[in-house]
Formats: structure tokens, C-alpha cells, sequence
């Protein structure tokens, strides 16, 4: 029964990554933008979901506490500085964000790209310790954390590319496009070896390099709506490698079967709301046109009078 | 009545206790040096305050416009 547990954690993990991780990515570029059209493109992207893929997160935690209460419990208790950092450099973020589209001033988006470096670090440097049994601020524990925060960077240039290319002249997409590429291959160059060294297992390899392949040859072919599904499967199996390598004892840490069925009855119901609502959200802000309420704007007619290739 | 207001508060926000079995001073992290940790919490949430009255009074004086709008000035 715990089986299922697991498996809906990873499920949950990978969703943070896939959904939250490219949220962190895109501060990470917020940071580096250079003209306001990509600043623009990415605040467009953001700002609907806006912290709405920390559901993720919490969704992980209480999976983790009430299946496997022993592993939360030492999790926490000797990783409580890194988790801590996260959770305020999502505080920041937050805040910062918010704040900067009040007040645009350069302070705030500094300090919104910054935390949004900082999570994705902490939370890679904590996984990576997991995995290994290292110490998070261990050679293991900072490669993991910084190959986190590039899998970011390069799944949020991959989901702009396609932002930009609706919203955006086709410079600003292009310009995502090949921070795509030089990201993705920053990231192959990174994670593959470092799988290799640390035993991640062949088909799990395999499939990811597999998958960043096929994602650089469809970067190239500009196909942006292909390239999300490859690319996302790309960076899962990073996260499924190192879950493969983690030694943890979860048949005696799983919680009784007692407790187990109260779980799954609570994550039915709340699943019945929680799955819905996401999809209407994604669906919602990824229309091509804006929707009708919103003022029509000089770019809103340049959107609508743009060809559709 | 305010123990029922705290109970329907705060108990809710400690779902890893266990009522009638486990006490919330049970389910201390037994980590050393968290007390850092409330400090750094709590002068992060003190800045974060000030900001949004900082915030809050720039409006006072420049009504905000939508943001979408605004920033197509720069276009």
C-alpha cells in the first residue's frame, strides 16, 4: 500500500518541478533580461499562476508526513536549514514579485530573480543529500543544486519560447529559443555525467538523454509545443534518476494501512477539486487570444493582426 | 470561547500532531539552533511589512494603473 504513496510523491515532485521549477527558471531570466520586451514576456507568463504550483509542494510534504512519518521527520530535522531557506526565498519571491509590478524598481526584481535562485538550489542541494546520504553543502549536495536551478532556467526557456512567440515580437522569441539551446546543452553536459558517477541506472540515463536530444533537434526545428513534452520528460527523468539512487527504508517507515486508506480518501475528494481547477487555470492563460475583458491595448491589436504560422 | 477559537485555529495548523496522543511539545524538531530560524522568519516578515506600506503610500500618491496598460507606454 505504501507502494501507492510513493509513487504519488514522485508524482507530486515531478509536477513541482515541471510546473513550480519553470516559475523559478523564469525569475532566473527575469534576472538576466536585458530589454523590457522579455521582462514583459515572462511577467504575462507568470503572473496568472502566480504561486499557484506551490500546491505541489504542500501536496509532497503532507504525502511524506502521513505515509512516511519517520522520513519526514529525519528529512526535517537535519535538513531544516536549506528547506528553510526555500521556504523564505519563496516568501520573497512572492512578495518581491508583487511588489514589483506595483512598484517597478530594480530592487525588487533583483531580489525576486535572487530567491528565485535560492529555492530551486535548496531544494536540489536537500534532494541531492537525500539521494546520497551527503551533506547538502557536500560537493553532491551544491552540483545538485545548481544542476536544479539550470534544469529551471532551461525548462522556463523552453515554455517562454512559445509565450514569447504569442505574445511578443519574434526577436524576444528568439531570444528564448537560444537561451533554450545553450541551457539545454549546459544542462546534458551537466547532469549525464554526474548521473553516470553517482550510479543512476541505464534506462532512466537513457531516457533522459534521449529526450534532450530530441529536444534541441525540435528547438531547431522550431516546433515550441513539441519541445514542452520532451523537454519536460527530459528533466522528470533527472529527478526519477536520483529518487532511483535514494536508500531509504520506506517499508518500515510507512505508516499503518489504517492511516494509509484516510489518506487516499482525502487526496480522492480533494483531487476532485484541486485537478479541475489547475487544468481550467493552465488552459484559461494559454488561449492564444486575450481574454475579453481585458483592455485592448496596442500590442493586443498588433496580437491580432500578426499572421497565425 | 476563545479556547474554541484557538483550538479551531491553531490546532489545524499543526496537522502532524496526533490529538490525545501526541503533544505539540512532542513534536519539537529536536534540531539545535532553530531559534536562528524564528529570528530570520520574523525579520523577514517585519521588512516585508514595511515594504507593503511603502507600497501602499506610493499609491496614495499614483493612483495605479492596470498594469498591461501602463508598460505599453514604453512600446
Amino acid at each position: 500500500m505504501s507502494d501507492v504513496a510513493l509513487a504519488l510523491i514522485l508524482l507530486g515532485l515531478s509536477a513541482y518541478l515541471l510546473f513550480g521549477g519553470a516559475d523559478f527558471g523564469a525569475g532566473v531570466w527575469h534576472l538576466t533580461a536585458r530589454g523590457a520586451e522579455d521582462r514583459k514576456v515572462i511577467e504575462h507568463a507568470m503572473a496568472p499562476v502566480w504561486e499557484a504550483n506551490h500546491v505541489w509542494l504542500i501536496f509532497v510534504m503532507v504525502m511524506t508526513w502521513s505515509a512516511f512519518p519517520p522520513v519526514f521527520a529525519d528529512v526535517m530535522g537535519s535538513h531544516w536549514v536549506p528547506l528553510s531557506l526555500a521556504v523564505l526565498g519563496i516568501v520573497i519571491r512572492g512578495s518581491a514579485f508583487v511588489f514589483h509590478k506595483a512598484v517597478p524598481d530594480g530592487a525588487y526584481g533583483w531580489a525576486f530573480g535572487v530567491s528565485s535562485l535560492l529555492t530551486p538550489f535548496c531544494f536540489g542541494a536537500v534532494a541531492g543529500a537525500v539521494a546520497t546520504g551527503e551533506r547538502w553543502l557536500g560537493p553532491v549536495g551544491i552540483y545538485a543544486g545548481v544542476l536544479t536551478c539550470a534544469l529551471c532556467a532551461y525548462l522556463a526557456a523552453v515554455y517562454l519560447t512559445w509565450d514569447a512567440r504569442r505574445i511578443a515580437p519574434s526577436a524576444t522569441a528568439d531570444l528564448f529559443r537560444r537561451r533554450a539551446l545553450a541551457t539545454g546543452a549546459v544542462v546534458g553536459a551537466l547532469a549525464l555525467p554526474g548521473a553516470v558517477g553517482l550510479g543512476v541506472r541505464s534506462p532512466l540515463l537513457f531516457l533522459s538523454a534521449a529526450a534532450g536530444l530530441v529536444s534541441l533537434a525540435l528547438l531547431v526545428a522550431r516546433r515550441y509545443v513539441a519541445v514542452r513534452a520532451s523537454a519536460a520528460l527530459a528533466v522528470g527523468s533527472v529527478l526519477w534518476g536520483a529518487a532511483s539512487l535514494a536508500d531509504l527504508d520506506l517499508d518500515g517507515a510507512a505508516a499503518s494501512d489504517a492511516s494509509l486508506t484516510v489518506v487516499y480518501g482525502a487526496l480522492g475528494v480533494g483531487a476532485l477539486f484541486l485537478v479541475p481547477s489547475l487544468v481550467w487555470l493552465y488552459v484559461l492563460f494559454q488561449r492564444a487570444e486575450p481574454p475579453a475583458s481585458e483592455p485592448v491595448t496596442e500590442s493586443g491589436e498588433n496580437l491580432r493582426l500578426r499572421p497565425h504560422n | 470561547m476563545l479556547g474554541c477559537y484557538v483550538r479551531a485555529t491553531e490546532v489545524g495548523r499543526q496537522p502532524w500532531i496526533v490529538y490525545g496522543y501526541m503533544r505539540t511539545s512532542e513534536a519539537v524538531n529536536p534540531a539545535g539552533g532553530l531559534r536562528f530560524g524564528l529570528y530570520v522568519v520574523m525579520a523577514v516578515y517585519a521588512v516585508l511589512a514595511v515594504l507593503t506600506v511603502v507600497v501602499l503610500r506610493r499609491f496614495r500618491y499614483v493612483p495605479a494603473a492596470p498594469a498591461e496598460t501602463r508598460e505599453e507606454v514604453t512600446v
